[in-house]
């Protein structure tokens, strides 16, 4: 048997081809290194803690039934998870016809348990790429002029169409393609400079 | 068509919304039907993908309950097991999940802007509702080992909130005092007072950004606060982006 050396945390593919032969402890280790990017993202979505949970159970479901499935060399798991925590979102906020058109307030139960879990900020073994690169991203977006970033992440986070971020927004339809498209564009930029390859 | 090789035959304008799924429907099938043959927009197409995706990376991180993983891996025991059962059923009726968590049931009473302390409980909604909100953990020191905090703060601002649980009640005229170290020098900041069940809010506000300092640490302290720490640390933490 291959077991991982100590202190060398099993890589994602190795944990992926343990789940696919059913072993579900490596679900629950995948869990421990994705499953809070899975829920943040999913609560950043629907902005509702329970169903977040929800949409989060979802994908290592997902995982668990097509691990198999899952070509590492297609591309890494987190963003494998990512996608599909981001499409069952859209679809969720669609499937409720509930479109948030401003950045909502935030889930306040979900707010305080993240404070007060003092796993918070674990970083699990595995996820160190994961860290940096949304520490790089997160700049980037900081960077940009802010009705840029916000037509952006009313289109990607929003799931609105571009006719209706420029609704949202009250800006003409090709204010906001054009933005949109600057954006984009600025954020190559940005992330080339910051020494990030986004097609990684 | 001697002009396919024009720029505005391919479907440059449209990729990044593609990418961002922000086209009509009309809008996609279009898209869809020319990287049926043109290599050169799919190579495009695949980038923007790969940018949207860094986004979903970006999103600031908010944990979720801690029982997630139980009914997680009890559903995935269910599947496993062949059965039908894979709703989710174990998931409590209330949201009682948190309440084990001393530290979790008193920034709720914060949040939900009870008690005394409201000031720190809009603070807390502003920072929280900023989307580089940062939330640090600060453990109890050996002085105080059932102490903990929580750090919530965002790079651009100088003001934030420490939020403390499993204190020592303060006694008449003591109080918690916060510190900002930089290099190990201390900075006196504000005085917050631990209730009867060891709960303290600290609102402290800052003359630099919050990054610029590498340490956050509490007192005991008379109740006026102190020019330089005269008590032990009982809470002690880093301060970092990330
Ligand atoms: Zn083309």
């Amino acid at each position: 048997m291959d077991e991982p050396r100590p202190g060398q945390p099993e890589d994602d593919a190795a944990l992926v081809a343990r789940v696919a032969a059913g072993d579900q402890d490596a679900l629950g280790l995948l869990y421990d290194r994705f499953g809070q990017a899975v829920y943040s993202l999913c609560l950043r979505i629907v902005h509702e803690g329970a169903t977040a949970e929800e949409l989060t159970q979802e994908v290592f479901v997902r995982l668990w039934r097509s691990a198999a499935s899952f070509d590492a060399a297609k591309g890494r798991l987190s963003t494998w998870l990512l996608r599909i925590a981001h499409n069952l979102s859209l679809n969720e906020v669609r499937r409720r016809q509930s479109r948030p058109v401003t950045a909502p307030d935030l889930d306040w139960e979900a707010a305080a348990a993240a404070l007060a879990d003092p796993s918070v900020d674990a970083d699990p073994a595995g996820s160190v790429w994961l860290r940096e690169r949304a520490t790089a991203v997160r700049g980037a977006l900081a960077q940009l002029p802010a009705p840029q970033r916000k037509a952006i992440e009313l289109a990607y986070f929003g799931g609105l169409s571009q006719p209706e971020v420029a609704a949202a927004l009250g800006d003409p339809l090709g204010t906001v393609k054009s933005r949109i498209r600057a954006g984009m564009q600025r954020l190559r930029e940005l992330l080339v400079a910051a020494g990030v390859d986004a097609a990684e | 068509m001697d002009r396919m090789d024009r720029r505005d035959s391919h479907v440059d304008d449209l990729i990044d919304a593609y990418a961002l799924g922000a086209l009509e429907p009309d809008e996609v099938d279009a898209v869809e039907h020319h990287l049926e043959t043109c290599p050169r927009c799919r190579v495009l197409v695949a980038r923007a993908r790969a940018l949207a995706d860094a986004f979903l990376l970006a999103v600031p991180r908010i944990a979720p309950s801690p029982d997630l993983r139980d009914r997680l891996m009890r559903r995935i025991a269910a599947e496993a097991a062949g059965s039908a059962a894979s709703m989710d059923t174990s998931r409590p009726t209330s949201a009682t999940t948190t309440t084990a968590n001393p530290v979790a049931r008193f920034l709720r009473s914060l949040l939900g802007g009870e008690g005394e302390t409201h000031d720190a409980g809009g603070l807390l909604r502003d920072l929280l509702a900023d989307p580089e909100c940062v939330i640090l953990p600060v453990p109890g020191t050996d002085e105080a080992p059932g102490a903990s905090a929580r750090f919530v703060g965002s790079p651009h601002r100088r003001e934030g909130v420490l939020v403390a649980g499993g204190l020592r009640p303060s006694e008449a005229g003591r109080a918690y005092q916060v510190w900002f170290l930089h290099g190990g020098q201390p900075q006196p900041n504000t005085v917050f007072r631990a209730d009867h069940s060891g709960h303290g809010a600290g609102v402290f506000r800052l003359d630099r950004p919050v990054f610029d300092f590498d340490t956050v640490a509490v007192t005991p302290e008379p109740e006026g606060g102190s020019p330089a720490p005269t008590g032990p640390i009982v809470l002690a933490g880093a301060l970092r982006r990330e």
